[in-house]
């Protein structure tokens, strides 16, 4: 028997009640990811992304349903145990590196705590392993950070912060949300070279969220672009980016402005539907081009294939 | 070079904005922590070193105006006026200090606990919360000080703490509301951290500055509450020597010998401006642990 996949998603979906009101945030939600690989989800504001990576990770809010199964490395587990475990390993990286570190600890006493209760280091063997972990996440003056509080750092410095305690759990999977958001451009490549090098040197899996086409299309062998709570296509980064087969995929790739003058940006027409409703039909059907009667009534399947469109008429890919 | 001048002019004047109110709370705090030390200092030497009877009776020299032999006078009884009032400062600083730590204590863990619990646990203890604080404090001091009986320490005490606990319950709990819902705690939760640790080590120290600061005013009321109980008579009993027995002695005489009642009065004052001067300074001081910027964001 074939190794089970780091981790399987199956049929997520997440529901948000709020003032009697049910927000659909993720309606059926199925991907599979193997050990070392990095699955990049992108999407625009509330396509249920950031939920999604959110149910994985355990860290939704008490008004939230979830509904699926979630397997890591072939277990059953529910969220909060793949999170409670030492020995399951898996990290996660936030969007807002300010909100998440505790305004009122230094660095080194935030590290040398994750290192004693994930691997048992305690004392100036912890203190040696976090001035090692500052300086692999290239924090500068490592040492003499230690005793800096979050707010003394700069976004980027946070940010590093974050990705030394994520490492401090030694990660087999890293659940990234949209860390490189909150920072300007310049860092935001130096953070991604740095992850990127941490997953060549680590073999972690990575998931990464991110609205970004370029940043995903750098970081990730595999993308699956979310719209309205469902994975509406999936498929490596390298094609799905140059030659995607559903239309949302490519209005996507086409609202990219460019430096280019003779290029035009385009905008997708229309909003994203309205989450509050229960979703029937395709999703994108509205706003898209290529739309005909029947794809009102075509259920957007909850696809674990590695590639797929789920899309009544997908463009046709070119073999790049 | 007019460049690096121009850069020095600004560097400077951005120092000159950042330090107006820093310097104001340093001259606060040096005020404060100067005039608290001056006056502990005489509490606790007069006290430990046993200097003078501050309750011998010396009926030659009957309410003496102040003087350099004595600062504050002498009072009805001949008794040194000023001796009096530092001894009496032993009882009143110490009960209150002890009583607002355990209050702080009580009512932070009471706090905490409901606000991160929630449910049921929450409501029965807001409930016995706000019950506490509907209670007039008198009639619970004469309860508690009927049951240990009058001038006992321990029953100003056990009054104090029943008054003091539910102001930090309220406050504790209102933070901690905040607190467990920020990223940072969630965060931590990810790191695998357990939920005794995130309480003791993310929640708590976020919640305590807050409860400090309402501490050191609390501080200087507990001193009033047990000057109050005294007055009535079921504090501190003559002729051991307490600031709000010695004012009340004194308010008979307050047309022959006015020092008697007021220069212990200002002493009191004195000590109450210096612990909120000290208090006002170190919530004021960026990056201390009750400083403005250490908190969120």
């Amino acid at each position: 028997m074939a190794e089970p996949p780091l981790l399987e998603v199956r049929d997520l979906r997440v529901r948000f009640r709020t003032g009697g009101r049910t927000v659909f945030a993720v309606n059926g939600v199925s991907f599979d990811l193997e050990r070392g690989q990095t699955l990049g989800v992108v999407g625009e504001s509330g396509s249920g992304k950031s939920a999604m990576l959110r149910a994985i990770a355990g860290l939704l809010p008490a008004s939230a349903e979830m509904l699926g199964s979630v397997k890591f490395a072939g277990y059953p587990l529910k969220a909060e145990e793949i999170l409670g475990a030492p020995d399951a390993s898996v990290a996660t990286v936030f969007q807002d590196p300010a909100t998440h570190l505790n305004p009122v600890q230094r660095i080194g006493d935030a590290l040398c705590e994750t290192l004693e209760v994930r691997r048992e280091s305690t004392g100036s063997s912890a203190k040696e392993e976090a001035v090692a972990l500052l300086e692999r996440v290239e924090l500068p003056r490592a040492r003499e950070r230690m005793t800096s509080y979050p707010h003394q750092l700069s976004g980027g410095m946070r940010q590093r912060v974050m990705i030394a305690l994520a490492l401090a759990c030694e990660p087999v999977m890293l659940l990234a949300d949209e860390p490189t958001t909150a920072l300007d451009v310049t860092t935001q490549r130096k953070v991604l070279m740095l992850l990127k090098r941490l997953q060549r040197e680590t073999g972690m899996a990575m998931v990464f969220v991110s609205h970004d086409l370029a940043v995903v299309g750098d970081v990730c062998d595999s993308v699956a672009v979310a719209y309205a709570g469902h994975i509406v296509e999936r498929g490596p980064a390298a094609e799905l980016l140059v030659s995607p087969a559903h239309p949302y995929s490519e209005g996507l790739i086409r609202s990219i402005p460019t430096l280019d003058p003779e290029c035009k940006v385009s905008a997708i027409g229309g909003a994203p539907p309205d989450m509050r409703i229960e979703p029937s039909g395709c999703p994108f059907a509205p706003r898209c081009p290529r739309c005909t009667p029947d794809c009102l009534d075509f259920a957007v399947p909850a696809n674990d294939e590695t590639e797929f469109a789920a899309c009544l008429h997908p463009l046709i890919r070119v073999a790049t | 070079m007019s460049a690096v001048l121009e850069a020095r002019d600004l560097e400077a004047a951005v120092v000159d904005r950042t330090s107006a109110p820093r310097s104001r709370a340093r001259v606060e705090g040096i005020i404060g922590i100067t005039l608290l030390a001056a006056i502990l200092l005489g509490v606790t030497m007069v006290r430990i070193f046993q200097i003078g009877d501050p309750n011998a009776p010396n009926l030659g020299e009957v309410f003496a105006s102040p003087s350099l032999e004595h600062p504050f006078g002498t009072d009805s009884l001949g008794r040194d006026v000023f001796l009096r009032t530092l001894y009496a400062g032993w009882i009143d600083i110490g009960v209150s200090l002890l009583a607002t730590a355990t209050a702080v204590v009580i009512g932070l863990t009471i706090g905490v606990v409901a606000a991160y619990k929630r449910g049921a646990v929450d409501s029965v203890l807001m409930r016995i919360t706000d019950a506490m604080i509907a209670f007039p404090f008198l009639i619970l001091g004469f309860a508690i000080v009927t049951i240990t009986g009058p001038g006992a320490l321990i029953g100003l005490y056990f009054a104090l703490v029943a008054k003091g606990w539910p102001a930090y319950a309220r406050i504790s709990r209102g933070e901690t509301l905040v607190v467990r819902e920020q990223d940072y705690v969630h965060a931590a939760r990810t790191l695998g951290l357990g939920p005794v640790r995130i309480l003791v080590r993310h929640v708590v120290p976020n919640v305590v500055r807050p409860c400090l600061v309402f501490s050191f005013a609390d501080l200087i009321v507990n001193i009033l509450l047990i000057t109050t109980l005294s007055y009535l008579g079921l504090g501190i009993q003559p002729p051991t020597a307490e600031w709000g027995a010695i004012i009340a002695e004194g308010q008979t005489y307050i047309f022959t010998a006015w020092w008697i009642s007021t220069l212990p009065g200002i002493f009191v004052v004195l000590f109450g401006v210096s612990v909120s001067f000290l208090g006002e300074a170190l919530g004021r001081v960026e990056g201390s642990w009750l400083g403005a910027a250490g908190g969120r964001g």
